[in-house]
């Protein structure tokens, strides 16, 4: 999982395009699952930010986050409201976890870097609604559940993830332009 | 059904490493743990405070009982406390998270209409026992 390679200029621009197109795409589908509990989401725009931190590196992983929230927040009505300081929160903190995570923490795959990811995603969401909203205390009552959801979600997205890198690697969307399996 | 390109890539990659697994079980036994240790704590009674945008707030003691409307910017949230529970009975939010929460009763458990600003918090000290609380 070592082979990420910088991409630049078009090719780089159009990755980028196609990536935050999708995770766009999979933020609306997942606002329109009804689920049966309340706060409890897959993240499965997320998906696209794991396969962007494993395939891209950081930096475009954080672009791509950043205009997804303010995208998705300017079509939902909800630019620079409590529900984009929320997205915002989580976004920035399970990115910057996840680049950190890659970097830091090699013995852990791509699940393992997803499962990160969506634990501070969910913590990120905790300290902006303690610091905004209800204080520490009940944000602190949280944190075990926010952690087993992230559990669940994470492993969800890191496997699908997983698939996606391996059906998109032969593409060159590995990282590695226009390489294709068997070259050294 | 996966080609030769997959499945070399996926022996590269690997569905679940050792550290992924031992990460996924830390954060289930300890999400787990969280949970059991906070639900075997001993809960006191307190107050609802209600609170909204442009400084509403009401504070409700336990035992009193109230309806009350908070207006916010997507437009009203329903808050009654009856009973020694509180919970949203109607907001003009689009998703209706806070009324699918529930009802809250112990100190520390807060529901919180996002969209319209609007958060119930129960307060009280967690050391004393049940007051007043009843389902």
């Amino acid at each position: 999982m070592s082979d990420q390679t910088p991409m630049t200029g078009t090719r780089r621009t159009a990755h980028l395009a196609v990536l935050l197109a999708v995770s766009l795409g999979l933020s609306v589908v997942e606002r329109a699952i009804p689920m049966p509990v309340p706060f409890l989401r897959a993240g499965l725009a997320n998906i696209v930010t794991v396969y962007a931190i494993i395939t891209m590196g950081l930096a475009d992983a954080l672009v791509i986050t950043l205009l997804r929230v303010v995208i998705a927040s300017l079509v939902t009505g909800t630019f620079l409201g409590p529900t984009f300081a929320l997205s915002m929160g989580g976004g920035l903190a399970a990115t910057l976890a996840m680049g950190a995570a890659r970097t830091a923490a090699p013995p852990l795959g791509v699940v393992g870097v997803s499962l990160i990811g969506a634990l501070f995603h969910n913590l990120g969401q905790l300290v902006v609604v303690a610091a905004l909203f209800a204080g520490a205390g009940p944000a602190v009552r949280l944190v075990p559940l926010a952690t087993l959801m992230a559990a669940g979600a994470g492993l969800i997205t890191g496997l699908i993830a997983t698939l996606v890198i391996e059906r998109l690697g032969h593409l060159g969307f590995d990282g590695a332009p226009g390489r294709q399996e068997g070259q050294a | 059904m996966i080609g030769p390109i997959a499945r070399r890539r996926r022996r590269r990659l690997g569905l679940l490493s050792r550290a992924d697994r031992v990460l996924l079980a830390v954060m289930v036994v300890g999400g787990a743990a969280g949970m059991y240790a906070l639900a075997v704590s001993p809960d006191s009674g307190g107050a609802f405070v209600i609170r909204g945008p442009e400084g509403f707030e009401e504070i409700v003691t336990t035992g009193a009982d109230g309806r009350f409307v908070v207006p916010g910017p997507v437009g009203e949230t329903v808050v009654v406390v009856d009973g020694g529970v509180a919970f949203v009975e109607s907001s003009d939010c689009r998703h209706q998270v806070c009324v699918n929460t529930g009802q809250i009763s112990a100190p520390g458990e807060l529901i919180a209409c996002v969209p319209n600003g609007v958060t119930i918090i129960v307060t009280g000290e967690r050391d004393g026992g049940p007051d007043a609380v009843t389902r």
